[in-house]
């Protein structure tokens, strides 16, 4: 009886300090930061090896590839692959991953329209909707060359940038922090890039499902 | 950014007496090999050739064949294997005020239906948002002062027309069937004259590869060029 009231007397409010002391270390320490990438489906997996406090779970988030069956009088086109990536609750740092993620092949094997040793050095969001995306000189030595390969470069870039951030609109490429006059000799990028949909390949489809509402007005 | 306050003196351009027969005056083309310098382009390894050294090539087996006809004048952006920035190019085919400006390149497709000849034109779908609207009226701008990104508003039709001709006559020699292609290419911005783009072949592609690459091969397309250009500058093809 006595055993019985000792319970009711302290092991009950101890019960609930201890839950009440969980929930404010899994509120304080364990749950992910609200992020800006609101609009976008998380999947829900134990958290990544990555450093503490950067890196929670992976985000999918959509890639742009060069799409295999182009028609022979058209440019190459782009298409939209969801992929999981590791999530970050820094927008610009996970720009980077995103893009990092971009110079790989697709889920479904397409090879990147980036060389694999091309990755982004930095990556800024300015004010007035504007990425900055800097990468290494491999982005322009290891480019396969021609008008093709080049824009779906360049556009794969713009694309995963703007349909992923709806804060951003456009996309300032350097080169190891230097502004180039074209990526690979056609296109010009001194300017801000805004996305093209008349590159995505399921956009000129009515059937394909576009995130028109990330994109800029 | 900076060429983008940088303005091009475009004075009032003088129709050039075409049809004389006098010598005083040739009409001047511009030949532009694209890339080149650190610049290669694109590039089959396998063949050990490059689309800057192709497109060199065949701009210099293309001024060859003009200068033999005397008809015109030649002036080539590059001679060597040089970086050249497009701005650059453009600044020198427009100072030289060409009659129009064909800047040669080569495709790399490993696809089986990328064989051939495209031309490329800047049409009013990628003229820069601002001046669109202007272009399609034809009017050409009589201001002597005009951004170097709007030098092509004024020769969109002109353009386009030379591309109609140059992509009819480029596939017989090449077996394609391509049809002339807008695209926001950069150099075309540029150009205060007609002015495409054309991809003299792929070079993923063997029977491509001969044509840029033999003396026999370049006999097969470098008349279809000159039979377009005299075509569309003198209106006839001889
Ligand atoms: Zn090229």
């Amino acid at each position: 009886m006595a055993r019985k009231i000792l319970l009711l007397k302290y092991g009950l409010p101890g019960a609930l300090a201890l839950l009440f002391l969980s929930g404010a270390v899994y509120y304080l320490f364990i749950q992910p930061e609200p992020s800006s990438l609101t609009t976008l489906e998380t999947v829900v997996q134990p958290q990544d090896a990555g450093p503490a406090g950067v890196s929670t779970g992976t985000v999918l988030l959509s890639l742009f590839y060069p799409a295999p069956s182009a028609l022979p009088d058209e440019p190459l086109l782009l298409k939209e692959e969801k992929k999981p990536v590791r999530r970050f609750s820094q927008p610009e740092r996970q720009a980077m991953e995103v893009l990092r993620e971009l110079s790989r092949p697709s889920p479904s094997g397409i090879p990147s329209a980036l060389p694999p040793e091309a990755l982004p050095l930095h990556v800024f969001f300015l004010e007035e909707r504007l990425a900055v995306v800097d990468y290494s000189r491999k982005i322009q030595e290891n480019l396969p060359g021609g008008m093709d390969a080049e824009r779906t470069a360049l556009y794969a870039i713009v694309h995963t940038v703007t349909f992923n951030f709806p804060q951003i609109s456009a996309v300032r490429l350097l080169v190891e922090g230097k502004e180039q006059e074209t990526l690979a000799g056609h296109f010009g990028i001194e300017g801000n890039l805004q996305a093209d949909l008349s590159l995505i390949q399921d956009y000129q489809n009515p059937a394909g499902n576009i995130r028109v509402e990330t994109l800029p007005p | 950014m900076r060429i983008l306050f940088v303005v091009l003196l475009l004075l009032p351009c003088l129709p050039a007496d075409l049809r004389s027969q006098s010598g005083a005056r040739l009409p001047l083309i511009v030949l532009d090999a694209g890339h080149g310098g650190t610049d290669s382009g694109a590039r089959n390894a396998e063949a050990g050739l490059t689309e800057k050294d192709a497109a060199l090539s065949a701009a210099q087996a293309l001024e060859k064949a003009f200068l033999q006809d005397r008809r015109l004048t030649v002036l080539l952006t590059r001679t060597g294997d040089i970086e050249m920035p497009l701005h650059a190019r453009a600044e020198k085919a427009n100072r030289a005020r060409g009659q129009l400006l064909i800047s040669i390149h080569t495709g790399f497709d490993t696809r089986a239906d990328r064989a051939g000849a495209r031309v490329y034109f800047l049409g009013p779908a990628h003229l820069p948002a601002a001046v669109s609207a202007k272009t399609v009226t034809g009017v050409k701008s009589p201001a002597s002062l005009v951004p170097w990104a709007e030098a092509q508003v004024p020769f969109v039709n002109e353009s386009n027309d030379l591309a109609l001709l140059l992509q009819a006559r480029l596939n017989t020699p090449f077996l394609s069937i391509h049809s002339v292609q807008s695209s926001p290419l950069l150099l075309l911005h540029f150009c205060a004259m007609p002015a495409v783009l054309v991809e003299l072949g792929n070079l993923a592609d063997p029977a491509d590869l001969t044509r840029l690459t033999s003396e026999e091969g370049r006999s097969q397309w470098t008349p279809a060029v000159k039979s377009s250009v005299y075509e569309y500058l003198f209106g006839n093809t001889r």
